[in-house]
């Protein structure tokens, strides 16, 4: 009985020190769960409003996205046309604990970069960014809306050189032809 | 998933025409970023200090360039005494600081921004690295071979940027070109 329980006691202490020895990897967080819904390969059809910043046009494209980094990043690459001109992006989103919402960067096929926060809320995605065209600044509201079975979603985007008057931007549609291709 | 963005305004506020006549190019001094493309290998040493206990490390370092030559996206794995340490950089240049700006998602969830300087064969990581929610000041400089196939790196760490620790030093060796994706 003795060495029994001398054995059991062995064992427990074995395994609490290797529990101790290899720490768990960090796991994201229930937040980062959200991003999930729009992981997939997506297309995507739409067109400029005519503006102050130009006459409109009409774009095309499709969007892989998938969770990166164990989970805690969410990665799309972004490819398409408008105006018959190329365009692409990589944009990476992760979860901000500090200020409870996401980051978002994007990385464009110009050079240009660009900052912003992403809140969700529901089936609603709400992008506000800072963009500087032709070195004067704007503010961004870009509002993604996912349809209940998350396989299509409709995006506005609005336009304000003063934060108070928004004008529209962009109208787009998107649809989700399969899930994001394993890499 | 993000939509269209500032690229798309521009083509739009310039006109189709315009842009595919003028379509913009990468700037020179990308260059100095793209010896970095490829596969390494490298071996580091990590120092005991505020990170751990240190220990060695070894890992792999994919790095090519995208977005049409203007970025640089680099994937590292790193294993041994610190645990398994991955990571995704995106590097572009700066042209109002005159150098580059090195973005690094960590697979800890954090997210980290350094400047890049390049000067002759030496690049240098500086800035504030953000490790399990602590702040550090950060620099390593990386030392290529003139061939630049092999290159040392010695990273330091400060808590008030004054006094500054060794946090490791690494031996890099590039094994061959980047696979093609």
């Amino acid at each position: 009985m003795a060495r029994t329980i001398a054995l059991l006691f062995l064992l427990v202490f074995c395994f609490v020190t290797a529990m101790q020895a290899q720490a768990p990897a960090p796991q994201p967080g229930p937040e980062v769960k959200k991003l999930h819904a729009v992981v997939g390969h997506w297309t995507f059809e739409g067109e400029f409003k005519p503006g102050p910043l130009g006459p409109g046009g009409k774009f095309t494209g499709e969007d892989n996205c998938r969770m990166i980094l164990g989970g805690f990043f969410f990665q799309c690459q972004l490819s398409g046309k408008v105006a018959e001109a190329d365009m692409r992006l990589l944009e990476i989103d992760g979860y901000d604990p500090v200020n409870k919402n996401f980051s978002t960067e994007m990385f464009f096929g110009d050079g240009s970069r660009i900052s912003g926060v992403l809140t969700i809320s529901g089936n609603t995605w709400t992008y506000e960014e800072k963009w500087t065209v032709a070195g004067k600044q704007y503010q961004v509201k870009d509002s993604m809306v996912l349809a209940p079975d998350l396989t299509t979603a409709t995006d506005k985007q609005e336009i304000s050189s003063d934060g108070t008057t928004w004008r529209p931007l962009s109208e787009s549609r998107w649809t989700k032809a399969k899930p994001a291709p394993k890499k | 998933m993000q939509r269209i963005s500032l690229l798309l305004l521009v083509l739009v506020l310039f006109s189709a025409t315009a842009m595919q006549a003028q379509a913009p190019k990468p700037d020179p001094a990308l260059k100095k970023l793209s010896v970095l493309v490829g596969h390494w290998t490298h071996e580091e040493d990590w120092k005991a200090g505020p990170l751990g206990p240190g220990g060695k490390m070894t890992g792999i370092y994919d790095a090519h360039m995208t977005l049409g030559g203007f970025f640089l996206k680099a994937e590292q794995t790193e294993k041994g005494a610190m645990g398994e340490i991955r990571n995704l950089e995106i590097d572009g240049y700066d042209p109002a600081n005159r150098n580059f700006r090195s973005d690094m998602y960590m697979s800890d969830g954090t997210k980290s921004s350094f400047t890049i300087t390049a000067s002759g064969n030496t690049l240098t990581w500086a800035g504030t690295w953000t490790v399990a929610g602590k702040q550090y000041q950060f620099k390593e400089p990386m030392v290529l071979a003139p061939d630049f196939m092999s290159a040392t790196t010695k990273a330091e760490i400060s808590v008030d940027g004054k006094t500054w620790t060794p946090a490791w030093e690494g031996k890099w060796t590039k094994v061959k070109p980047a696979p093609k994706k």
